[in-house]
């Protein structure tokens, strides 16, 4: 862990919002959806550390209710997608001949649409709200994982231990659980964490729109949209919700590429790809 | 050239299949949209109105009938008419076209000289100090959204120091700050792309021999390891066009830009759906020209690639 600060400051990072998010209660100094006139647009002080908003709500209290959704949401996201892209890409690795080019067919025309693209018009086609811009981002980003998922199961099965479990009779959906998984399961966190930045960001942006979570929602994209029509004189109102959204990011990024430091010892430290390989990633989906 | 024509050839069963998903996935638009056309247009939702409605726009048809006419009306470039402003969809996204290529193009450019700078700086000087600085831009560059990018961008050059106009669209200096918004995320992708294929390249055999004659450090960099170098960024172009009109989403709404990314937003907010089609059909078409682009250019760039075609054909 001392050897790899990349995946500590990652973790650390994570951990405090994770921390601020779960005790919301606790530390928030007031109720996120009180509003107060007579206190409106204050900046940081006494009372209120970080200001209060347009209805006079307290910015500390609505950003750590906010984190609950925020956070919570693309979590769930980056799951859903991981367990719809590993199921794909496993299913297409291991059946391979028609399974596979029909999936991976599918994929591709997947990716003919750019990602925000893609969620955009999802989104929008299921209306506003934060369940479905969720069921938006992981018809959108399940693509990326199946397409790795499918490349390590294509290596994992040719492995001695998976033949000699296929040779002692072991049923596919066995084989598949008991010795694949297990295999393509620790790479699969890199492009987790990686994966969950993007989301975070594609979440937001699109709530920024109004196509997420819905005022007086406490929300960071939500925050964001409201923020908005005051930046010129009141600039902390975006300000600490995108301080927040980035530390976050920037979180993921470091604990994925801290786990990916921590898992090939001999690739270059902290994301300094070698072969355009490996520095493709990232922005492609975006 | 007969390459190309085959690659062309294989689009078009690939464009089929997108056109078929964009209608399905418009298509799947959750309630009745007849009734919400009626209410929208000022009128009562009575039974006989909402069914007249749906009848006129032939929506109580099968869906295959409704996409195969939607598929014949497209081989005559016609994507019906916005049910919003009953224009047609055509004529709309080819008045917004021009605003977003301007848009993307100028982010485009900024992003390829930020590229170049920083990737041939990260890569002639690589561990030292301008590396580490142009790799702490990149990590920027990833970490940032482009949204809030966009807000610090305005509030500094627009409100701050107010050098550029805020919002608008017209001149070159409206372009300026949505362009850099962009432009700094493309910079970055491709700055790292490029420094790690020039330090594949500076390793080679010829870039040694040419120090070795005694060339200078600049004309070795420029002159002999550039071209190469430059190959995989012509691959990472394809990714770049993704990444752009994905951003224009959010980018053009926040610069109050005219674009297509507007036009989307529009056909959302009033549940237009054949501009909705049209929207995500051409976002396709443009991604996967782009690409088939790239690919035919990286054919011609590497005459490595056309002879190893040649030599397997």
């Amino acid at each position: 862990m001392r050897s790899n600060p990349s995946l500590l400051a990652g973790l650390s990072l994570l951990g405090a919002l994770a921390g601020a998010a779960l005790l919301a209660p606790v530390l928030s100094p007031a109720d996120p959806l009180a509003i107060d006139p007579a206190n409106r647009l204050l900046p940081p002080g006494p009372g209120h550390p970080l200001g209060t908003d347009a209805l006079g709500r307290d910015v500390l209290a609505r950003l750590l209710h906010g984190a609950r959704l925020t956070l919570g949401a693309a979590l769930a996201v980056t799951a859903a997608s991981l367990a719809l892209g590993t199921a794909v890409g496993v299913a297409a690795g291991y059946a391979g001949g028609w399974v596979d080019t029909l999936l991976m067919r599918l994929v591709d025309l997947w990716k003919a649409f750019p990602g925000r693209v893609l969620a955009l018009v999802l989104a929008g086609v299921l209306g506003p709200g934060t369940f479905n811009l969720c069921l938006a981002l992981v018809l959108t980003s399940w693509v990326a994982c199946a397409r790795i998922v499918r490349s390590l199961t294509l290596a994992a099965r040719e492995q001695e231990y998976v033949l000699a479990a296929r040779a002692c009779g072991r049923s596919v959906p066995g084989i598949v659980v008991r010795h694949v998984l297990p295999d393509v399961l620790p790479q699969l966190a890199v492009v987790a964490a990686l994966d969950a930045g993007w989301t975070l960001m594609a979440l937001s942006g699109l709530s920024l729109l109004g196509l997420g979570a819905q005022p007086p929602t406490p929300e960071w994209g939500v925050m964001i949209n409201e923020g908005r029509s005051y930046f010129r004189c009141h600039p902390h109102l975006l300000f600490f919700p995108g301080l927040a959204l980035m530390l976050a990011v920037a979180g993921l990024t470091l604990l994925g590429e801290g786990i990916r430091d921590a898992w090939d010892p001999a690739a270059p430290p902290s994301g300094l790809p070698t072969a355009p390989s490996t520095a493709r990633r990232g922005i492609g989906r975006c | 050239m007969a390459y190309a024509a085959r690659r062309l050839l294989q689009l078009l069963p690939l464009l089929l299949v997108i056109s078929f998903l964009t209608f399905a996935m418009a298509s799947a638009v959750p309630g009745d949209v007849a009734e919400m056309m009626v209410i929208r247009s000022g009128g009562q939702p009575t039974p006989e109105a909402v069914a007249a409605l749906r009848d006129q726009l032939g929506l109580d048809d099968p869906f295959l009938v409704r996409y195969a006419r939607w598929l014949g009306g497209l081989a005559r470039l016609d994507l019906g008419a916005s049910w919003q402003t009953r224009e047609p969809v055509v004529a709309i996204l080819a008045r917004a076209l021009p605003a977003t290529l301007w848009l993307t193009g100028t982010a485009l450019i900024v992003g390829a000289l930020l590229a170049l700078v920083l990737g041939t700086g990260a890569a002639a000087f690589a561990n030292r100090l301008p590396d580490r600085a142009a790799l702490l831009f990149t990590l920027l560059g990833k970490v940032v959204p482009d949204f809030l990018l966009a807000f610090a961008l305005m509030y500094l050059l627009a409100v701050r120091w107010p050098l550029l106009p805020l919002q608008g669209y017209g001149t070159w200096r409206h372009v300026l700050l949505p362009a850099l918004t962009l432009g700094l995320g493309v910079g970055a992708h491709l700055a790292r792309i490029l420094r790690a294929s020039f330090l594949e390249v500076l390793g080679q055999n010829y870039i040694t021999v040419a120090r070795a004659k005694g060339l200078p450090p600049g004309t070795v960099l420029w002159r002999h390891a550039l071209r190469n170098a430059l190959l995989p960024v012509v691959t990472g172009l394809g990714d770049t066009t993704g990444f752009l009109l994905g951003g224009t989403v959010i980018v053009e709404n926040v610069f109050n830009w005219p674009g297509l990314g507007r036009v989307a937003l529009e056909a959302i907010a009033a549940r237009d759906l054949p501009l909705l089609q049209g929207y995500t059909l051409l976002m396709a078409v443009l991604v996967v020209s782009v690409n088939l682009l790239v690919d035919l250019s990286y054919r011609w760039l590497d005459p490595r690639i056309r002879l190893e075609a040649a030599a397997g054909a």
